[in-house]
């Protein structure tokens, strides 16, 4: 292998391995395979993490490969059948050339340009929500989502008056509303080298008003019996319950700052009661949900079950 | 009378390891064992592939007695044998990621992170 002013080339044929690598190698055959994944978008290297050791991160990413490449076990193995495939894809498909300038040291931490969220799939572009719900026009609000760029994405509001944005990680996205937005509910898409966040089944909007409202915030949560009570802000007249036990059947209305629900009437609590039988501890998630949004992050409430 | 103590010696010396073991790849990957038995599961509707999944009884290494989710992720997990991955009734073993959230289903005009005890890093389940 030959670095060249900053550009790794694989020439055909020149590469190889010596060994079978799994979770405990090291040495320069792991950095080679640590590149390669890297260059196809299979590894994502933790900032501050050197080449050259053959972690859990590795392991995940030679199976994501074998997956991708039809070897069967797809466990992480790196065996006889995957050393042969990776030198052939080597010699057919040189690994690509990263800018010097950018990478100097070759940090894969700075080699992506869109980083997946842990657990997600990489590559794709997702929008998963804006906050807060409700924003004046040329107010700021945060995406959260996964393959953000950070260096260029594109925010739409109704598939017109794009924005740019950028991301230093990934996953979020600060951005600005355009000012120019007439008051209504816009339907959010970002797009990017990866493509767009687009999806008929998954309809992520924010709402421009002049006059927002807060969603709901749980400060507070305790239990007696069966009765849950929660103290918080936001709450309307119609508030919709989402929880790890299940969801509410209907709404439940409140006076703004206190709600009560009963967790028999979760949707998922009775199938989950049927094998605990009153003698486990599990931890009961909560959102709120009304007209103006939802709680960010969701109450954690310990409870037996 | 002797065999249980033998049993009680063994179960005192396998549970130390295990302790010992588990904390010391806590301590060099930050990830945690669990296992459990699969009570139902749910898909991620906003995070196509992935599954939450509840366990009952989940087993974490605690003296109390718990149940609840774990997250299950083609594009992170790594799948042992018998790939009975989320199936009612199926033993699960394994480790995890504590705390990463990365199940988002859809509510109303957007989508929030289902939580879950952590995201599965390698899991094996039974026939």
């Amino acid at each position: 292998m030959i670095f060249a002013l900053g550009v790794l080339v694989t020439p055909a044929g020149a590469e190889t391995f010596a060994a079978n690598l799994t979770v405990g190698s090291r040495g320069s055959d792991v950095t080679t395979l640590q590149q390669f994944l890297v260059a196809k978008g299979y590894l994502q290297m933790p900032a501050g993490v050197s080449y050259g050791y053959f972690g859990p991160l590795t392991k995940a990413a030679v199976a994501r490969w074998q997956v991708a490449n039809g070897i069967s076990p797809a466990v992480g193995y790196f065996g006889p059948i995957s050393r042969a495939m990776i030198v052939s894809q080597m010699a057919t498909s040189p690994v690509s050339p990263v800018p010097a300038s950018s990478n100097p040291n070759l940090s894969p931490s700075v080699e992506i340009d869109t980083p997946s969220a842990l657990g997600m799939r990489v590559n794709r572009i997702m929008l998963f929500r804006a906050t807060p719900f409700e924003v004046r026009p040329g107010d700021f609000a945060t995406l959260d989502g996964s393959g953000f760029s950070q260096t260029l994405n594109k925010v739409y509001f109704n598939g017109d008056n794009p924005i740019t944005a950028t991301s230093t990680d990934g996953t979020t996205l600060e951005i600005s509303v355009p000012a120019n937005l007439v008051e209504g509910e816009y339907k959010l898409s970002v797009s990017n080298a990866l493509g767009s966040s687009e999806n008929p089944d998954i309809i992520i909007a924010i709402k421009v008003t002049n006059n927002p409202e807060p969603g709901p915030t749980i400060e507070s949560a305790s239990i007696t019996g069966d009765a849950v009570t929660i103290i918080g802000r936001g709450f309307t007249s119609a508030n919709n319950l989402f929880t790890t036990l299940g969801d509410s059947s209907s709404p439940i209305s409140s006076n703004g700052t206190n709600l009560t629900f009963r967790v028999t009437d979760l949707s998922r609590y009775n199938q989950i009661k049927q094998s605990t039988l009153g003698k486990y501890q599990v931890a009961l998630w909560i959102y709120v949900q009304n007209e103006h949004g939802i709680n960010k992050e969701p109450y954690k409430l310990e409870i037996i079950i | 009378m002797r065999n249980q103590f033998k049993s009680i010696v063994l179960l005192s010396v396998v549970s130390g390891l295990l302790l010992v073991g588990a904390s010391t790849a806590q301590a060099q990957t930050g990830l945690l064992p669990f296992g459990g038995i699969v009570s139902y599961q749910i898909n991620c509707s906003c995070s196509p592939g992935l599954s939450w999944i509840w366990f009952t009884p989940l087993y974490l290494g605690g003296p109390i007695n718990i149940t609840g989710p774990m997250i299950y992720s083609p594009f992170s997990t790594i799948l042992y044998g018998y790939y009975m991955i989320g199936v009612p009734g199926k033993w699960h073993l394994g480790d995890y990621y504590p705390g990463v959230q990365a199940c988002w289903v859809k509510v109303y005009k957007f989508c929030v992170p289902l939580p879950a005890v952590g995201l599965m890093s390698k899991v094996g389940t039974n026939y």
